[in-house]
């Protein structure tokens, strides 16, 4: 009898599977077309301290094996979710992982005291620091290992709640940067952000985007993602929210054997809501297969 | 319109017991809901199907699409109507799956059309806009309800909308006059609100024929229902992909909102 529960950095889930950020909306949306049975935890979409409208339309486009998007972080802000929506999400009982996001380390400071203070269901604070530092000319966070840093410190000191940090795999070499979040006093990687992709019309010449490009998520960049999760793992050995591209149960050993504690789904949501349920009924026949009694038996054991 | 949706959409597998192709690459699609494990909802005009194409990863997105008809909802054997047009990938796959084929829904979803409480509607369709607005003709024949229906296409070739089969008052035409009456959809519904006097206009059709429709409806003070067009993602509003701006600087979430909205909410995007 396979038990699907996991301890993610000190946090005692039933499952590993966990909703990606941005896929989930404010959790509230999904709960009403599927039970959140089998599921370890929600990734809310990312908040920011003000309300944000997000990007001009089109704001997605499907390609081959997955999609673009360019939402643009639109959001309620964060005391619109904490007055809005935070009641029904702790009525729903699931773990919430809430994302934030911000142009300076002050805001992301600011937003984890704020989140923190929250009563109920919320058991960790995911960092999204694939968003511009205003302070630095625009480049974003997650693409120099000092910032990244430095946004990951900003949040462990103004909250007592877990930290994940978000990164980017569109970066130079990701395990500097893994390295320097743990530094910083992270409590675990979520691994990995979107790549950045475009596409065009080619008969109008028009972008399929109406800011040009977006990033680009489902099963075609899981290959990306699970070197990601083995890389980061391996140089860091903080425990990991791996994905990207998860479609099935097999997917999500896989991710576990890079190095993931607890796997994400998030473009799949898309094609059917209730992917996750359907994932959580397949994952214990396959993990029969593998030997593995529990998830914690698979994390890492990739034979090389 | 106002105040929050319930969500109802269910996932179902039903069995394709038509597909013909119609006008160009314009395809009725009939759906069997009798074998379908899940008890779909009766669907409102102007609410609409998240249609999976195609099983596996390759192709993650569903493609939206909006109801045609429905048939004996109530008995058993009931049906729903589709009409897809042949554009890109998942809509061509849709078109060339066989009859006996399976297709996944999700839906009913969104808000459909408000039906008018008193007086003549006119119903404004431009090209697929004929798609829900044929739908909410026939309901409002159910219920005797009046109407004047002008259904408007770029040219013969790609021109669906079998008016004879309707109660209500209506006409085909197309811009460059190869069947039907010569005009467009905008010109001719103009020409009706000149003739007649109308409590409700709705309206499906390309963004600018859409946005001259409404302003042609708020000039005449006519309360107006637009059906908006979005690139989606989910269908159920978790994603934000189909969000646009409403005219009162707040965002229109077109699936789980809408996709009808009051003309009044609606800012129109310039059409290059």
């Amino acid at each position: 009898m396979v038990d699907l529960s996991i301890k993610l950095a000190g946090i005692d889930l039933k499952s590993p599977l966990v909703l990606a950020s941005g896929t989930a909306g404010y959790g509230v949306e999904l709960a009403s077309i599927c039970g959140y049975s089998g599921l370890g935890a929600v990734t809310l979409k990312s908040l920011t301290i003000m309300p944000r409208p997000g990007n001009r339309s089109p704001r997605v486009w499907e390609t081959t094996g997955g999609m673009l998007n360019s939402i643009g972080l639109e959001n309620a802000g964060v005391d619109a979710f904490l007055s809005d929506f935070l009641p029904q999400l702790n009525e729903l009982g699931v773990p919430l992982i809430v994302s934030i996001a911000g142009e300076t380390a002050g805001e992301y400071a600011l937003l984890a005291r704020r989140i923190s203070g929250a009563p109920g269901s919320i058991v960790a604070i995911e960092v999204n620091v694939s968003c511009p530092n205003v302070e630095k000319g625009g480049l974003m966070f997650g693409a120099e290992p000092q910032a990244s840093g430095a946004v990951t410190s900003a949040v462990v000191e103004n909250t007592g709640l877990p930290v994940f940090t978000k990164l980017s795999a569109s970066v130079f070499d990701i395990v500097r940067i893994a390295e320097a979040v743990a530094a910083a006093g992270a409590s675990g990687l979520s691994l990995i952000n979107t790549l950045p992709g475009m596409a065009i019309n080619p008969v109008t010449g028009y972008p399929r985007l109406g800011t040009v490009s977006g990033g680009l998520s489902g099963p075609a960049i899981k290959p990306v993602a699970v070197k990601a999760v083995w890389d980061c793992y391996r140089a860091t050995g903080l425990p990991v929210i791996g994905g990207g591209g998860v479609y099935n149960a097999l997917d999500v050993v896989e991710f576990m054997r890079a190095g993931a504690t607890a796997v994400s789904i998030g473009t799949a949501t898309f094609q059917n809501p209730c992917r996750f349920e359907q994932i959580a009924c397949e994952l214990p026949d396959i993990m029969n297969r593998t030997g593995a009694l529990r998830p914690a038996d698979l994390v890492g054991s990739v034979k090389v | 319109m106002n105040g929050a949706v319930k969500l109802s959409g269910r996932c179902g597998r039903c069995r394709i017991s038509r597909s013909d192709k119609v006008a160009g690459s314009i395809h009725l699609v009939e759906l069997e809901i009798r074998d379908c494990p899940v008890d779909l909802e009766r669907p409102r005009p102007g609410q609409f199907f998240q249609v999976k194409c195609a099983d596996g990863p390759e192709h993650i997105l569903r493609r939206p699409l909006s109801v045609h008809g429905i048939t004996q909802w109530d008995e058993p054997g009931h049906s729903l109507e589709l009409l897809v047009e042949d554009v890109g990938w998942g809509t061509h796959r849709l078109c060339s799956l066989s009859v006996g084929s399976e297709v996944e829904l999700l839906g009913p979803l969104g808000r459909g059309f408000e039906m008018p409480r008193a007086g003549k509607a006119l119903l404004v369709a431009g090209g697929m806009g004929i798609a829900p607005l044929f739908f909410m003709a026939r309901e409002m024949d159910h219920v005797d309800a009046g109407y004047d229906l002008v259904a408007g296409f770029k040219s013969g070739d790609c021109a669906y909308a079998p008016l004879a089969c309707l109660k209500g008052g209506g006409v085909l035409c197309t811009e460059d006059g190869s069947a039907g009456e010569k005009g467009t959809a905008v010109g001719k519904a103009a020409g009706y609100m000149e003739r007649s006097v109308y409590s409700m206009i709705y309206v499906c059709g390309p963004e600018a024929m859409m946005a001259e429709m409404s302003r042609l409806a708020e000039k005449a003070d006519i309360p107006c229902q637009v059906s908006l067009v979005s690139r989606m993602a989910c269908g159920i509003g978790v994603c934000r992909g189909c969000a646009r701006p409403g005219r009162n600087g707040d965002n229109l979430c077109v699936c789980r909102e809408g996709p009808v909205f009051d003309s009044t909410r609606v800012e129109w995007i310039c059409v290059q």
